[in-house]
């Protein structure tokens, strides 16, 4: 008798007494009690008090409202900033971390001097703690010290220093210029390893069958890497919706909401407005968002896992 | 149609200067127009290379590579007008089969229009007998299936150049000997001029019109199938071709009149002086007897040495057997009739024909005396008796 069937009878006769349509959950039931508690349960406590008003200061004086929250998420005069920041965001943001990333990822793909040391760095702004890195550019564009305004005005980009993350036309762009830095990393090492996924006879077939090096790369590199593309595009979509640290600690979504998303408004109404319901219902908006990139990449994910 | 030469081509990986590694050295190859060369070697031997560098995968640090007397060491890859088909096959595995097969037309600047490269495709389709297969990606192929697919993708273009690199490796062995066939027959109906690389000797032999053998990047004989086997260059080549391995044992030579006399720790037989076609100045040899050339001496009597063997092992392979024995000169390898009755254990007598023995300088390993063919030994035979 093998291991694995003295596993199963003695595991059949500990359980004897449980039925058998129940007996095959047993085994997975300390990972489900695991996502039932802490990710089953706050999403269903998030729905739940987005129907109610209930402020953080008096948590048991709570009031159902029915969709009373989404009706005021819809008039909130400030919404449409933020739903639109947002929007810019995870457009322009993952688009210019896409790009970036995806050329530093060709670059040290290429057989260059220093590339294995170069690959490394290059994952610094990645693997550095948000908030350390949030700080750094905060730094670098605030106020009269600011080494940005500094380099703008050496290049003669401008003729003596502007406010950036003090003023309503400019700040939303800083932050966003700090989340490019740190998601171009990541997407130039899922380049990165998928160009090194590509057979290299691959090339030399299409070499010898006649094809330049742009066509190599239009029908060879980029059919062979869209799957990974894709999945990164998505990963780069939900980072960007879900940021919070970026812009909380370079300008606090202002001035005004001039440099909110979604997620800053939602910290905003929970933690300094303490109307948890009002931010419940615009977490819920968020949840939704996320779901629909999730189902996508999921979909990608099992595309991927399927072709090879 | 191309006329193909390489001229003293040398290739050095890493910095020539410093410590690089030679992987061809002065290699001179010329393949007439037509002709299917095949590069045969051990692993490491620059066969590999040496195609690639044809191609032009690989630039010569050294030496001319010519297509029809026109130099081709600058010209890219992609503007040789050679097709090459790679071991494991590297079919894009994103495209249909008719994408694959239609990759490099649609790549060169010729005035096709896309029915007619579909027309080609399926032309070359039903050549091959794909065409059913047209539609599917090369991941729901089977092995013999993606190589008939590599196969018409380099037929397609009629390039001036084939090229093969190990292109059998990965089938089995039954697939290996159809396909093994079809490339052959191929190649003669479309009369383009190949390069062939394999470290098979024996898919080499069926195959080439010219083996070129090569060792340690240096080329160790260029000749047809016969030459290589009968009249190897040294001793490399005379192991490297022809299975089971020759037989090799030390030997002292003197001269004896018309003869050279060969005396072995068991043995001694004398070689006609007109069976040697070299002037033989050396008093040691290597004497090297094929296991094909053996025979039982109850069989068949030879004017060469007698000599008893204990049989260790019969291997049987159809007709004949492939026998391992331990003799006076030492272990021995004969492939022979008459092997029902034999048993480990039992003594046999085997013997050889002197035209059949191979005889080898043990210092410089080159070639004193190579194998006759049969026609001439047996003509020398009756000229001999003509004379007696």
């Amino acid at each position: 008798m093998s291991y694995v069937d003295q596993a199963q009878s003695s595991y059949r006769s500990a359980t004897r007494y449980i039925p058998e349509s129940l007996r095959v959950y047993l085994p997975i039931l300390p990972v489900m009690a695991l996502v039932g508690l802490f990710i089953l349960y706050p999403i269903a406590q998030a729905i739940y008090s987005s129907f109610f008003t209930k402020s953080l200061l008096a948590p048991s004086e709570a009031e159902f409202v029915g969709l009373a929250n989404y009706v005021e998420i819809w008039a909130d005069p400030d919404i449409h900033q933020v739903l639109w920041n947002t929007f810019v965001w995870v457009t322009v943001g993952s688009l210019a971390a896409i790009v970036l990333g995806f050329l530093m990822g060709w670059l040290l793909d290429e057989k260059l001097p220093y590339t294995s040391v170069a690959s490394a760095i290059v994952l610094i702004p990645w693997v550095l703690p948000r908030v350390v890195g949030a700080s750094i550019w905060q730094f670098m564009f605030g106020g009269s010290q600011g080494i940005v305004n500094e380099l703008l005005v050496q290049m003669g980009v401008i003729d003596e220093y502007i406010v950036m993350l003090g003023a309503n036309q400019y700040s939303l762009w800083p932050p966003i210029i700090g989340m490019v830095w740190r998601l171009a990393p990541l997407f130039a090492l899922l380049t990165l390893t998928s160009l090194q996924g590509i057979d290299e006879h691959l090339y030399e077939a299409a070499r010898m069958d006649g094809a330049t090096p742009w066509e190599q790369f239009r029908y060879i590199t980029i059919p062979m890497m869209k799957y990974n593309l894709a999945i990164g595009f998505l990963l780069m979509l939900i980072y960007n919706v879900r940021n919070f640290s970026m812009v909380w600690v370079m300008t606090k979504g202002g001035p005004g909401v001039s440099s909110s998303t979604l997620p800053v408004m939602i910290y905003r109404a929970a933690f300094i407005d303490f109307e948890v319901g009002f931010a419940s219902a615009l977490s819920v908006l968020l949840f939704v968002v996320l779901l629909v990139f999730s189902y996508y990449y999921i979909k990608f994910y099992d595309k991927v896992r399927g072709d090879m | 149609m191309t006329h193909l030469e390489l001229d003293s081509v040398k290739k050095v990986f890493g910095d020539p200067e410093k410590e690089g590694v030679v992987a061809v050295n002065d290699l001179d190859i010329d393949v007439p127009d037509g002709d299917f060369l095949v590069l045969l070697g051990p692993s490491g031997c620059g066969k590999t290379t040496t195609l690639r560098m044809i191609g032009g995968l690989e630039d010569p640090t050294e030496g001319e590579v010519r297509f029809d007397g026109t130099v081709v060491n600058d010209v890219k890859a992609r503007n040789r007008d050679v097709a090459m088909v790679f071991q494991d096959f590297a079919l894009y595995p994103h495209m249909t089969v008719r994408e694959n097969l239609g990759f490099g037309l649609r790549r060169e600047n010729n005035d096709m229009t896309g029915t007619e490269i579909d027309e080609r495709v399926t032309e070359v389709a039903e050549m091959l007998e794909i065409e059913e297969l047209l539609n599917n990606k090369p991941a729901q192929l089977s092995g013999g299936q993606k190589q008939r697919v590599a196969l018409g993708r380099a037929i397609i273009r009629e390039p001036r150049l084939f090229l093969f690199d190990e292109p059998l490796a990965n089938l089995d062995a039954k697939l290996r000997k159809t396909m093994r066939t079809e490339i052959d027959e191929l190649q003669s109906e479309v009369g383009i001029t190949s390069a062939y690389v394999t470290h098979n000797q024996e898919e080499a032999m069926t195959i080439a019109d010219k083996i070129a053998i090569l060792n340690d990047g240096e080329l160790q004989q260029l000749g047809t199938p016969d030459q290589v086997f009968n009249e190897p260059a040294n001793l490399f080549v005379a192991q490297f071709v022809g299975s089971p391995d020759m037989n090799l044992f030390q030997g002292a030579l003197s001269e004896r009149g018309d003869s050279y006399r060969i005396e072995m720790d068991a043995a001694s037989f004398d070689i006609p002086k007109r069976l040697v076609d070299t002037e033989i100045d050396t008093d040691e040899v290597l004497v090297g007897f094929r296991p094909q050339d053996l025979y039982q001496a109850r069989t068949r009597a030879t004017n060469g040495p007698e000599f008893d063997t204990q049989v260790r092992v019969v291997e049987p392979v159809g007709t004949e057997a492939i026998v391992h024995g331990t003799s006076a000169l030492g272990d021995v390898t004969a492939k022979v009739g008459r092997f029902h009755d034999l048993e480990p254990e039992d003594q046999m007598e085997l013997t050889i024909a002197p035209e059949h023995v191979y005889l080898f300088d043990p210092t410089t390993e080159s070639l004193l005396k190579g194998r006759l063919v049969t026609e001439r030994a047996e003509g020398g035979t009756s000229a001999d008796s003509v004379e007696a």
